[in-house]
């Protein structure tokens, strides 16, 4: 159970690393709209075109 | 979403009836409700964004323009274009315009209409096929953009014109010192949250290992982990609770115990208590309740904050009702200012679809000005050399120039506004039922420690700190101050899904306070848009000839009325002439006719049988006329919005006191206030006096609650006990009203009542079972028999089933909605006499 002198310590540092990493992103803005990339994984990055519908319907 | 025939497919209002405005989308032929509507959907189908009818949550905002400018697209973007030439010039650009780096530059705007994450979605493609764009970034929340671009291949004014042909509305972004201070505040709330939270999972994690430590053989390991938990819980107490202090501290030095104060002296005496067993190696310590506290308090607050903040963000305050720029007549000929550098005497030229800058006297020419925003009287009102219009409302039709009689601060919009601000300091804080029970309860509980500390000392020392710790912490107000503010939380967001803003969480209470209920008339009661009710024919012609005559020359006019005559067929008139403000003339076949008023009837056709005029005058009528005679007279009418009847007939809103106010003067508002039982009835009253009746009415005992809408119903709603601005209203009375309805229609009235109830429920629920809890728990913690970890735990789960029992309120209504069918049905009053 000696481990828990370096464990504890070590638990200390991550907590204080996660903070820092939530802290700068706050800073760099990534919190400002959260409702926006919700909901861009379902927006296609191009429209398709003719020529990628044919393909898919080739396929 | 559900896309019915009837409505539009780009903003979802009903299509009028007679109107064909088809666009093809994908395989089908969708119908929209207007040619603005119909320019904006093809613009982006045929720019292959289809997908934004795919994605999105919400109906676009419908688009408005007179029809002269939609005959052809292209021709309609030019003009856009041109519109937008103004913010060209560098000096406009000051403040939304800046450089960066490769002499590119940055634009930053305020998107107006922009609901959901497919106009995001929408704008972002549209913008970033246009050339030397360089970064597009769009927030929703904000309802902002900024986007880089590089000033040698396109103009800001391109920018403009294509977020326009989207059909949305970009305004320079103006900085709003209100809005920054949120957005740090927001910062600031999520990283004391992040604090907690993370410390808290820490000191849960070391708690385990210490509530094991209690026996003998782990007590070598007890010191160290309860070291390692004050590290966390320092963190915590110090960052994150230093809200509650600051609060505690603040409610101290007015003399109050508010919630905050129970809070703070839970948290420091907990802290203290285990700062000192840590230091000294003996007693309990209560590290994971401090930091578990701390977090949960958080939690809720933000929750609670966020909520409040989304809501008063429809204040985008002057801006709206102000047009960007204005045309100055210099000696050297015209000029594009901003309406905050005019001066009291410049010379303005105003055209026909332009908003008045600044209170003014018309010096040249005349036209209707629409005062709907300022007065909340839906008849344009037709104002000619000498006489004042005001700023903000707009004109219909013609050209004037007027001398500026008052610059921006001091135009009648601003105010009202003070006016309006002035009111809200008005508004009594009282304390609130919970806020008095907490300050009873905590009274009770520190009496009770001291009683308890003093019993133990006397004794057996050792057990006065464990004894009196335990009993604040499992006693601690948590839950009681978790009760009413979580449970009003929830109903806001229950009541956002049913299309009900909450602004004010008091509302939730007060409802039950209610003795009097204030209606305005136009846009609350009604749908403010006029139509025609009755034709009645006074010659041989038949009544479907007689409307193709009317709206053959209403078809000429931009004049409210005359859009009541657009589901009409028309005949082809030719020599139409349109007298501003007065009547339109016309020909067909050979035969001259006039539609208009009283008065210009009787000019045009003195042999008009002028007895029968009056008679018909009674009520809003406009008349048609040959040379000789009368034709057929158009009763005009204003229709009731759908839900009218049934939500007055409503039990809850029979037993109130029922006051129809307006501005209007008509008989209509007789006829109104008789049809639908009211028991007061005041037309033709300014929004002063229809504040001074509220006030009065307040004055004499009574409770108010006031719907209204327009900036004119801003002092009233101010005033009122309770206010309410009906969807539609402009967003200035919004942002001072305690609720706002989203969705048209009053329904939303019983809505709120019945959420209401369903909440006063709950939180009696809640208080029942904290009380209860507290009533078992303490005795066992005063004898000494409570171990502190049972206590925490005790309270921990006590706090969770109040804000869990508080989270069925968003699940509310257990009935699905009726959606858009009891949203947009057809008018229930058909129209008499048409075709």
């Amino acid at each position: 159970m000696d481990i828990l002198y370096l464990l504890l310590p070590v638990s200390l540092l991550i907590f204080a690393l996660a903070i820092a990493a939530f802290f700068w992103a706050m800073s760099s803005n990534q919190f400002e709209d959260l409702d926006r990339q919700a909901y861009s994984i379902l927006h296609d990055c191009t429209p398709k075109t003719d020529k990628t519908v044919q393909k898919q319907n080739n396929d | 979403m559900d896309v019915s025939n009837n409505n539009c497919f780009h903003c979802g209002l009903t299509i009028p009836a007679g109107s064909v405005f088809e666009v093809k989308f994908e395989d089908s032929v969708e119908f929209t409700c207007c040619p603005g509507c119909q320019t904006v959907c093809r613009c982006i189908l045929d720019s292959g964004l289809s997908n934004f009818y795919k994605y999105r949550t919400a109906y676009a905002e419908p688009v408005k323009v007179a029809e002269s400018q939609t005959t052809d697209s292209s021709d309609r973007n030019k003009q856009n274009s041109e519109n937008w030439h103004y913010f060209d010039t560098e000096e406009i650009q000051v403040g939304f315009v800046r450089n960066i780096e490769n002499g590119h530059k940055r634009l930053e705007l305020q998107i107006q209409g922009m609901v959901c994450a497919a106009c995001v979605w929408l704008l972002q493609r549209k913008l970033e096929s246009l050339v030397a764009v360089k970064q597009v970034c769009l927030n929703l929340e904000r309802q902002s953009l900024r986007l880089d671009f590089d000033p040698k291949t396109i103009k800001v004014s391109d920018v403009f014109a294509a977020i326009e042909s989207c059909g949305y509305r970009p305004y320079p972004w103006i900085e709003d010192v209100v809005e920054l201070r949120r957005q740090q505040e927001n910062n600031q709330h999520l990283k004391r949250l992040a604090v907690a939270g993370l410390g808290t999972m820490q000191v849960m994690m070391l708690t385990l290992g210490l509530y094991s430590s209690d026996m003998p053989q782990l007590g070598s390991y007890a010191s160290l982990l309860k070291w390692t938990s004050l590290i966390f819980a320092t963190a915590v107490v110090f960052y994150s609770a230093q809200v509650f202090f600051t609060g505690a501290l603040r409610d101290l030095s007015n003399r109050r115990v508010g919630m905050d104060v129970p809070v703070a002296l839970a948290i420091a005496v907990a802290y203290i208590a285990s700062l000192v067993s840590t230091v000294r190696g003996v007693g309990a310590v209560y590290y994971e309740s401090v930091t578990m506290f701390s977090f949960l308090l958080l939690l809720g607050r933000y929750l609670e904050l966020k909520v409040r903040w989304q809501m008063s963000r429809q204040d985008r305050n002057l801006a709206e009702l102000l047009p960007l720029k204005c045309c100055l007549k210099t000696t050297g000929g015209e000029k594009w200012v901003t309406p905050l550098q005019l001066k009291i005497g410049d010379r303005v030229i105003i055209k026909a679809g332009e908003r008045v800058p600044v209170d003014g006297e018309v010096t040249d020419g005349d036209g209707y000005f629409d005062e709907s925003a300022l007065t909340g009287e839906f008849m344009a009102k037709r104002h000619g050399c000498g006489e004042t219009v005001l700023a903000g409302s707009i004109l219909c039709d013609g050209f004037v120039e007027i001398k500026v009689l008052r610059n921006v601060e001091q135009s009648a919009v601003s105010v009202i506004l003070d006016l309006m601000s002035l009111t809200t300091k008005h508004k009594s804080t009282s304390l609130s039922l919970a806020h008095k029970i907490a300050s009873i309860f905590i009274s009770l509980i520190l009496i009770l420690a001291v009683l308890v500390g003093s019993y133990w000392w006397v004794v057996d020392a050792s057990m006065v700190l464990p004894v009196v710790v335990s009993l604040l912490v499992v006693s601690c107000p948590c839950a009681l101050s978790l009760a009413t503010p979580v449970a009003h939380t929830a109903a806001s967001i229950g009541l956002r899904k049913q299309g009900i803003l909450l602004v004010e969480n008091k509302v939730i209470d007060e409802i039950f306070n209610v003795t009097d209920v204030i209606f305005d008339k136009t846009g609350t009661l009604t749908t403010g848009q006029i139509s025609i009710k009755k034709t009645t024919c006074f010659s041989d012609l038949n009544i479907a000839f007689c409307n193709r005559l009317a709206a053959g020359l209403e078809k000429a006019s931009a004049h409210p009325i005359a859009s009541a005559f657009k589901g009409f067929d028309t005949v082809d008139m030719s020599d139409v002439e349109v007298l501003s403000g007065r009547g339109i003339t016309g020909t067909y076949q050979d035969k001259n006719y006039a539609i208009g008023s009283r008065e210009y009837i009787l000019e045009f056709s003195p042999s008009v049988d002028k007895l029968l005029l009056d008679e018909l005058n009674s009520q809003r009528r406009i008349f048609l006329v040959d040379h000789k005679q009368l034709i057929a007279s158009f009763t005009l009418y204003d229709p009731l919005k759908h839900d009218v009847t049934s939500t007055l007939n409503d039990p809850w809103l029979k037993s109130l006191t029922r006051h129809l106010l307006s501005g209007d003067t008509s008989a209509e508002v007789q006829r109104l206030a008789k049809q639908l039982e009211f028991n007061q009835m005041l037309s033709g009253v300014s929004a002063d006096k229809k504040k001074q009746y509220v006030s009065d009415l307040s004055a004499s005992g009574k409770f108010t609650m006031t719907l209204g809408d327009g900036v004119n119903d801003g002092p009233v709603l101010a005033a009122s006990g309770i206010s309410i601005a009906v969807a539609e209203a402009t967003s200035l009375a919004q942002s001072r009203a305690d609720v706002i309805f989203l969705s048209p229609g009053l329904g939303s009235l019983l809505q709120l009542q019945q959420m209401a109830i369903k909440t006063k429920t709950i939180i009696r629920q809640n208080y029942g079972w904290t009380f209860a809890y507290n009533i078992i728990a303490i005795p066992f913690a005063v004898s000494g028999l409570m171990v502190p970890w049972i206590a925490a735990l005790g309270m921990s789960l006590s706090s969770l089933l109040v804000v869990l029992n508080a989270t069925r309120l968003i699940r509310y209504p257990d009935k699905p909605q009726a959606s858009l069918k009891t949203l947009l049905p057809p008018l229930t009053e058909p129209r008499t006499g048409t075709i």
